[in-house]
């Protein structure tokens, strides 16, 4: 199975336009993510790790290393 | 360092809101706009702006922040030098002169090549603009932060007229998120947006379900380049 980091950099990838090599360090807002797009990446990682993360606990990640630990801390 | 004249700015008067100013900033590619706004921010800001990594978000910032500068500076009649801004833990940022919290409250927000400023001398107030032009994921955005009701409006469209809606109801929430303070600490699915605003009102009351004694001026102020919405606290009398 992947990595937690390797899944994240997907979906990263995939919905936020990061690359496949992001920053876990940036700020997502100084990477250019949007509201509407960090919301949307989110129901994605919901679906990817089993979580059922609503939108206020979603934008307190604000880099996606954050959410990598929180995911190795909580997913199923 | 003393403003530009108005016809050389990237920022322009754009309407007034309840007992809101809304300034309207054009966030286009010039390289001679950034290298001039550059000039307004302080050592902390352009550290923060180091740390940017992608061009138009550091352009995006360095053209806001500037005219949120001269707008500020003009509006507490101090120089550029004494103003400075710090965070909230719930990160909403405030203005500081002389290194004491000054008396006026500011939104900023920015989409593509449009931000708005909209700043109060007196209450509270959030904006938020949106281009709709951005391909996004409007059904995942909305299944996190719709109610079942506005989930449903949207489900029963399509194309534009679906893109419309999300838009309208998304700046809505965000501008009242935004005036209350709290960030996404407050869910935006909790409270629903009157369906007359959903619907084409340009303008109501509001009050959060969990704050039923607050009243908020709401305001949609979308055109055809953009949508926006402008949340203000009533003034008492």
């Amino acid at each position: 199975m992947a990595s937690t980091r390797n899944r994240i950099s997907q979906l990263a990838d995939e919905h936020l336009g990061l690359g496949p090599n992001p920053d876990f360090d940036a700020q997502l807002a100084d990477a250019g993510v949007s509201s509407v797009d960090a919301v949307a990446f989110f129901k994605e990682v919901n679906e990817a790790f089993t979580l059922s993360l609503q939108a206020e606990e979603c934008l307190q990640f604000r880099t996606l290393g954050t959410l990598e630990a929180y995911i190795d801390d909580n997913a199923d | 360092m003393a403003p530009k004249a108005l016809d050389s700015c990237w920022w322009r008067p754009f309407t007034v809101s309840g007992n809101a100013s809304v300034t309207y900033v054009d966030l286009s590619p010039d390289t001679e706009r950034e290298s001039s706004a550059l000039g307004w921010l302080d050592r902390s800001e352009r550290a923060r702006l180091e740390r940017i990594r992608t061009a138009w978000r550091r352009r995006e910032f360095v053209l806001c922040r500037s005219a949120l500068r001269a707008i500020l500076c003009n509006r507490l009649d101090c120089d550029n030098s004494q103003l400075s801004f710090e965070d909230s833990e719930q990160g909403k940022p405030s203005a500081l002169v002389r290194a004491a919290s000054a008396a006026i409250d500011f939104s900023v927000s920015h989409s593509g090549l449009h931000a708005l400023i909209a700043v109060v001398k007196e209450g509270r107030v959030g904006i938020d603009v949106e281009d709709r032009s951005i391909p996004r994921d409007i059904d995942g955005a909305a299944s996190l932060t719709f109610t079942p009701v506005e989930q449903a409006e949207l489900a029963a469209l399509g194309g534009t007229r679906k893109t419309e809606l999300f838009y309208r109801i998304w700046t809505m929430k965000e501008a009242l998120i935004k005036a209350l303070g709290v960030g996404f600490g407050l869910n935006p699915s909790r409270f629903e947006i009157p369906p007359a605003m959903r619907s084409g009102a340009r303008q109501c009351v509001f009050r959060f379900p969990h704050l039923p004694d607050q009243r908020w001026r709401l305001e949609y102020l979308g055109n055809v380049d953009f949508a926006a919405a402008i949340a203000t606290e009533p003034i008492k009398s």
